[in-house]
């Protein structure tokens, strides 16, 4: 293949948007910020590329098969951030250790993973997310999610649906088992990928007790609403399994407080990819798509790695599945103002200058003709851009100018353009 | 109520698909008579179970069910372990058991998967499967993708060996062609979409139960 054939194509797993799909996503972003804004999430920014060794110390060696690498000419190994939680951490634990806790923050940015494309999966992505640093406790845990919910529910997102779940529990009722670590690890994975099929068999092959066998397969029932707190404590048989349990059962009821409860369901037998998550775990979802819309939970020890000592709790939106979502579920956006094009001739050129000043200074869109069109070609090209109004400024300086709405057209006065503004069908 | 969606393979999987369904007091008729081939419809409701039947061929199911276009679906472990998408496998149904082999001709003296030249050429329906096989034997295999007869391979000298699902061995036999590795068991699932796991888990879990329990007693009575 010659190179040029390349010329007009992108690499696989990355999108350009186009103007409408950039404004949704714009407006959707702005939305989001300022819903966490006022919630006291202030914004951060983090570089796009982080030394591999920062990403390394987070994730430990196994991640590493999806980032996107490279070798600068120092000879350093960096790598794209696959997602952002662990940049924020190691911009806090250098950065922000003496700011006053707890620490709100919130972020929207592009993230990278060379996964393959499919099923709601892009190689370059955006998330949006917040992380509440510092504080310790069910109070920060039943935050994040009343956040999230909250801001749900704003965007108008009826059928969102929020599991909450606590790594420590399913870890109890494995440790349990008494297997040895390899084959307790082959039975978390098969928990993650929900190869139910196949946890029978490792736990067949392993010559699992009856008793804590039957505690996992109970394990994997404990969805639900709100009972499922009751029936699970019937295999809570360590002081981790019983800790995790009162703490998923105390952000239950502080959701409840917050009034968003209705949208929380309870999913104990939750297993995360990230190996970073101490306490409790979040999965967003609605009933329209076949993936996770956000993500997150509670990571008490990273921050630790990078030599700073803080609990943490957060979660992640992916904002393209955010806006696909509310796409299937008919939800439009904000609206935007109704467009206007100008065309005047060298003598009116002022004037047109000075009204489109004014109009867009009232909120209006407003474009002035370029192209030396004529009147025709002009409304040939609002026509097809939905501009919905069309003033011609013909004639000589004062004349009246004529706006074109659709099939209808008037003369108005220059100055009284702006009092036709706005006006809808 | 909603209905769940259940993506079908055509063929013997998914007749015995609707025999199972049928003990479990789902209305198949609609679902029989489309794999029969007597309506041209791809699309069959069940008004007992509240259960919309999907037909697909057997590899496109695990598709459909991980974009969520079918809430569950019912195929071979073979096409699951080859198309290797994200999907909740709930329950093992217990039929089409067969097995991935590897094989070769049985006149090349070969009788062990280490004994293979180590940058053989190795056809199968399977290459995914084929690859991530001989990879843990450090082989770096030339793997041919072929979508049918892949005993044809070794006879003409397009590969060395092949990676193909079997049930008695016999055809394998009948080509000259010698078992010498078990790859991997194959058995019908039934595999969920994750989200309508989370979404209609009570129904997906009755279903589940009830679709085991059958399985159970039809194992015991055989």
């Amino acid at each position: 293949m010659d190179l040029s054939d390349f010329v007009l194509y992108t690499p696989r797993g990355v999108r350009d948007l186009l103007p409408d799909a950039a404004k949704q996503k714009a407006a959707l972003e702005y939305r989001l910020a300022r819903h966490f804004a006022v919630w006291g999430y202030e914004p951060i920014v983090t570089p796009t590329f982080e030394f591999m060794d920062v990403l390394r110390t987070a994730h430990g060696a196994p991640a590493d098969e999806n980032l996107y690498r490279f070798v600068d000419r120092e000879g350093h190994v960096l790598a794209l951030r696959p997602e952002m939680t662990v940049p924020i951490a190691r911009a806090v634990a250098s950065r922000l250790v003496d700011a006053p806790k707890p620490l709100r923050l919130h972020y929207i940015g592009s993230v990278f993973r060379y996964d393959e494309p499919q099923s709601g999966r892009l190689r370059e992505f955006t998330q949006a997310g917040i992380e509440l640093i510092g504080a310790a406790g069910p109070h920060a845990d039943a935050e994040i999610i009343a956040v999230t919910i909250s801001g749900m529910m704003e965007l108008g997102l009826s059928d969102f649906r929020m599991d909450l779940g606590h790594v420590g529990f399913a870890a109890s009722v494995l440790r349990g088992l008494g297997l040895p670590p390899e084959v307790t690890a082959d039975i978390r994975r098969a928990l993650l990928n929900q190869d139910y099929v196949g946890l029978d068999e490792l736990l067949d092959a392993a010559n699992a007790a009856e008793e804590a066998r039957d505690d996992l397969h109970t394990l994997l029932t404990l969805r639900g609403d709100s009972e499922t707190l009751e029936a699970a404590k019937s295999i809570a048989r360590t002081p981790e399994g019983v800790a995790a349990l009162e703490s998923v059962t105390e952000v239950y009821r502080l959701l409840e407080a917050y009034g968003v409860a209705g949208w929380v369901r309870i999913d104990l037998s939750m297993v995360k990819q990230m190996d970073y998550y101490t306490g409790i775990v979040v999965e967003g979802y609605t009933s329209s798509m076949g993936y996770t819309l956000c993500t997150g939970g509670r990571y008490d020890t990273l921050l630790g790695r990078f030599g700073y000592d803080a609990p943490a709790t957060g979660l992640a939106i992916g904002v393209e599945r955010l806006l696909l979502a509310l796409d299937r579920a008919g939800v439009a956006g904000e609206e935007e103002p109704q467009r206007m094009l100008l065309l005047a001739n060298d003598g009116r050129w002022a004037e047109a200058c000075s009204a489109g000043w004014r109009l867009r200074q009232e909120g209006r869109i407003v474009e002035i003709d370029v192209m030396a069109s004529n009147r025709d070609e002009a409304l040939a090209y609002a026509v097809r851009k939905g501009i919905s109004q069309v003033a011609v400024f013909d004639g000589r300086p004062g004349d009246p100018v004529e706006l074109i709405e659709g099939k209808r057209s008037s003369f108005v006065q220059a100055s009284e353009l702006s009092g036709v503004g706005g006006v809808s069908e | 109520m909603r209905s769940l969606t259940i993506a079908v393979a055509k063929g013997r999987l998914g007749e015995r698909a609707a025999e199972l369904f049928a003990s479990i007091g789902s209305d198949v008729t609609g679902l029989r008579e489309a794999l029969a081939g007597n309506s041209r419809s791809l699309v069959v409701h069940d008004p007992n179970l509240h259960l919309r039947f999907i037909l697909a061929k057997a590899m496109d199911v695990p598709t459909f069910v991980e974009y969520g276009a079918a809430d569950l679906g019912i195929v071979g472990k073979d096409v699951l372990l080859e198309a290797d998408r994200s999907l909740a496998e709930l329950a093992d149904l217990g039929y089409a058991r067969c097995a991935f082999v590897l094989a070769v001709p049985a006149a090349s003296g070969i009788r062990s998967v280490r004994q293979l030249d180590y940058n053989c050429r190795v056809a199968s329906k399977y290459p995914n499967v084929t690859s991530r096989f001989l990879d843990t034997y450090g082989i770096q295999a030339d793997v041919i993708p072929l979508n049918g007869s892949v005993e044809l391979g070794p006879l003409v000298g397009l590969a060395d060996a092949i990676v193909d699902i079997t049930e008695t061995g016999r055809t394998l036999k009948e080509n000259g062609l010698e078992i010498i590795a078990n790859v991997a068991e194959s058995t019908a699932r039934l595999v969920a979409n994750r989200i309508s796991y989370k979404v209609e888990y009570e129904r997906i879990r009755h279903l589940v139960d009830a679709l085991r329990s059958q399985v159970a007693e039809e194992a015991s009575n055989s």
